[in-house]
């Protein structure tokens, strides 16, 4: 009767055994239900004793957030291998060495406990395991090892752990999981080894990894932050991008002007003796022409002109040479000038004997050395200014691009531009293309400047 | 055709608009995302401090007997503003930091006050205010014995008050944002359109672009 009690019992357990290993686990007898005092108020006795009832000791303050799940899991491993295997996770009990405690533990449970596998993970000092007492028990620990190291890229795909950057690592994977690994070469025995499916299935489960920091309320993302990132990147998208546009579809001739303004700046070539030879020899026609000439208003013109051009000539008589930049460039911009007063003089007179027609001398605006201009152009710029401009200039204009004007040589690169955009007498009267009376402009401007 | 690229920029535009916050989302905690399960020992901590105010570690009730456990809760309970105690041990119980538990009891006990979190060996703890600011600075220091450093603690937050929440997002919520970007924009644009044409002159060519934004609206012939 008593027997056949016994063998159901037994038969019971055996079965529940079968059914669930969670199940299985709790159907193992208990020889002792008081409660195991915790590690750290614990001797190596104590703990040693505790290890004979359940060899699996998994607290919660070294649990990773399920110290009861882990501890099952651990006993499904262990339980069925040959070699006795102990796994102690937790805090440090008393008594053991300050740097490596669970070395320490291992070694003393070994004394009590006799050969076997020994897996300790406590609060303090790094984890440790060790086998005495089985064969190839050396060769386990290098086993472990070389399963962990294999676990973490499975753990984290996207990480390189070979890189030292602690900033974005993650914090890793816990002891639990370590100590499963560790478990699962131990049952295995030896040749000591875990394949790779057991071993990717404890990698990628979710009680593994370390927990990393929560986000913290000063990095959150507000409605305020929102609007900044997308107010500044759609505007500054919008601005550049149509401001692009307009450039891309800007008339040709903005284009072209813009493209030109750069091509156009080189100093047009100007011998400054041949100048002054020209200006000369034009100048003594001049006065020959006035002593035979009769009086009349053309005349009277004529004669300020050649006034006008010998004072410019006076200052012509002793050259510079284009070294003395600044000398040399007023010399060249007086050489064109005296050029256009003898000529406009000598026009006049043409006036008076209806030799030159009846209008007066007007030089091309852009470059008066290319003569008389016989047409009226817009000059390209900002203002609506109407200059005369010869015929080539006026083409040129009217083609939509910027006509070759006079560039003299500049003092410094930057000042590189065009005669007109001086502040010269020249300039402000384009040479006699935008003043009826040139010479008298030029007299009273030698006049008022001490040279 | 200025018009159809003018459109084609304003659809880039609101796009990279998009995709900019989208890019600020993803670099910046969403705090309003449920935290991630805490795991056992949350729980048992929440739990306590729901019941008493007080929890104590198993591994660290060496520190303080139940009589003390038992005065500390009864004055934790008994402050205004309330006080929550959590001694719980320093390993890896499912949580990082103690401030990141001090987060999880916030969440899980739902009431307002102080609540302080301590490891049992450092010389100071985390504390962590909900509901409100305290007026005055409490100090987490636990040196000393424990009980007597953590009625220190209990009678500074019960001297403090707790006041409103200052809530307000560093920009100003959307209008602040808004305002703040426009003058970022103008700023910018207009350093960009100097050193565009500064770039331009020094190579000869005119300072200002080709074309005018006018021409939007006289549209010379493109």
């Amino acid at each position: 009767m008593v027997a056949r009690t016994a063998l159901a019992g037994v038969l019971g357990s055996l079965a529940l055994l079968a059914a669930s290993p969670a199940v299985a686990t709790a159907a193992l007898p208990a020889a002792d239900t008081t409660p195991v005092p915790v590690l750290v108020d614990s001797t190596v006795d104590q703990v040693a004793a505790a290890l004979k009832q359940d060899p699996v000791i998994v607290e919660q303050v070294m649990g990773n957030g399920d110290a009861a799940g882990a501890h099952d899991r651990l006993r499904d491993v262990i339980d069925g291998s040959d070699a006795p295997i102990y796994v102690v996770i937790g805090s440090t009990p008393r008594g053991l060495g300050e740097s490596d405690p669970a070395n320490d533990l291992a070694v003393r449970l070994r004394s009590r406990l006799g050969a076997g596998i020994f897996i300790i993970a406590l609060t303090h000092g790094p984890p440790r395991h060790a086998a005495w007492g089985v064969p190839e028990a050396t060769q386990y620990s290098n086993a472990v090892y070389d399963a962990y190291k294999k676990m973490l890229p499975l753990a984290y795909p996207d990480v390189d752990w070979e890189t030292y950057d602690s900033e974005n690592r993650p914090r890793g994977l816990s002891d639990v999981a370590y100590a499963q690994i560790a478990a699962t070469v131990a049952a295995g025995g030896a040749p000591w080894g875990i394949d790779d499916t057991a071993l990717e299935e404890i990698a990628t489960a979710s009680w593994a990894p370390l927990p990393e920091e929560l986000p913290r309320s000063y990095d959150a993302a507000t409605p305020g932050g929102r609007w900044v990132v997308g107010t500044v990147v759609g505007l500054s998208v919008l601005l550049v991008g149509l401001r692009l546009v307009l450039w891309a579809t800007a008339s040709r001739k903005a284009r072209q002007r813009s493209t030109a303004e750069a091509t156009a700046l080189t100093p047009t070539r100007l011998d400054l003796a041949d100048l002054v030879a020209r200006a000369e020899r034009t100048t003594t026609k001049l006065a020959d022409e006035l002593a035979g000439a009769s009086s009349s208003p053309y005349a009277d013109a004529a004669v300020g002109y050649r006034t006008a051009a010998e004072a410019v000539l006076r200052d012509l008589e002793d050259l510079s040479l284009p070294e003395d930049k600044a000398r040399y460039g007023t010399q060249l911009r007086d050489a064109v000038g005296a050029l256009v007063l003898a000529n406009a003089g000598r026009h006049e007179l043409g006036r008076a004997g209806k030799g030159g027609g009846t209008e007066r001398y007007v030089p091309c605006f852009f470059d008066p050395l290319h003569g008389r201009a016989f047409h009226t152009v817009s000059a390209p710029g900002r203002a609506a200014v109407d200059v005369p401009a010869c015929r080539r200039c006026s083409e040129t204009v009217s083609s939509g691009g910027t006509p070759r004007a006079l560039i003299f040589p500049p003092v410094r690169r930057r000042q590189l531009r065009p005669y007109y955009e001086e502040s010269t007498v020249w300039a402000r009267t384009g040479y006699g293309a935008l003043d009826d009376e040139l010479w008298r402009a030029v007299v009273a401007d030698r006049a008022g400047v001490d040279r | 055709m200025r018009w159809i690229g003018a459109a084609v920029v304003v659809g880039l535009a609101f796009g990279a608009a998009m995709f900019g916050v989208q890019e600020y989302e993803s670099r910046h905690a969403d705090i309003e995302a449920p935290l991630p399960p805490g795991g056992d020992r949350v729980a048992a901590a929440t739990d306590a401090l729901v019941a008493d105010h007080l929890y104590v570690a198993p591994e660290l009730q060496r520190l303080i007997t139940p009589e003390e456990q038992a005065r500390v809760a009864t004055a934790a309970a008994a402050a205004d503003p309330a006080a929550f105690i959590a001694l719980s041990g320093k390993g890896d119980a499912g949580y990082y930091l103690d401030a990141d538990l001090a987060q999880y009891l916030i969440d899980g006990v739902g009431e307002a006050g102080s609540y302080l979190v301590w490891d049992g060996e450092s010389v100071s703890g985390t504390e962590r205010t909900t509901g409100g600011d305290l007026s005055t600075y409490v100090s987490p220091d636990m040196a000393g014995k424990t009980e007597a450093a953590l009625m220190r603690y209990i009678d500074a937050v019960d001297a403090a008050t707790l006041e409103p929440l200052d809530d307000s997002d560093y920009w100003g919520g959307p209008r602040g944002g808004f305002l703040a970007a426009l003058l970022m924009v103008s700023g910018g644009y207009l350093a960009l359109t100097l050193v565009v044409g500064v770039v331009r002159v020094l190579s000869g060519a005119s300072y200002f672009l080709p074309g005018r934004w006018r021409d939007f609206v006289t549209g010379s012939k493109a």
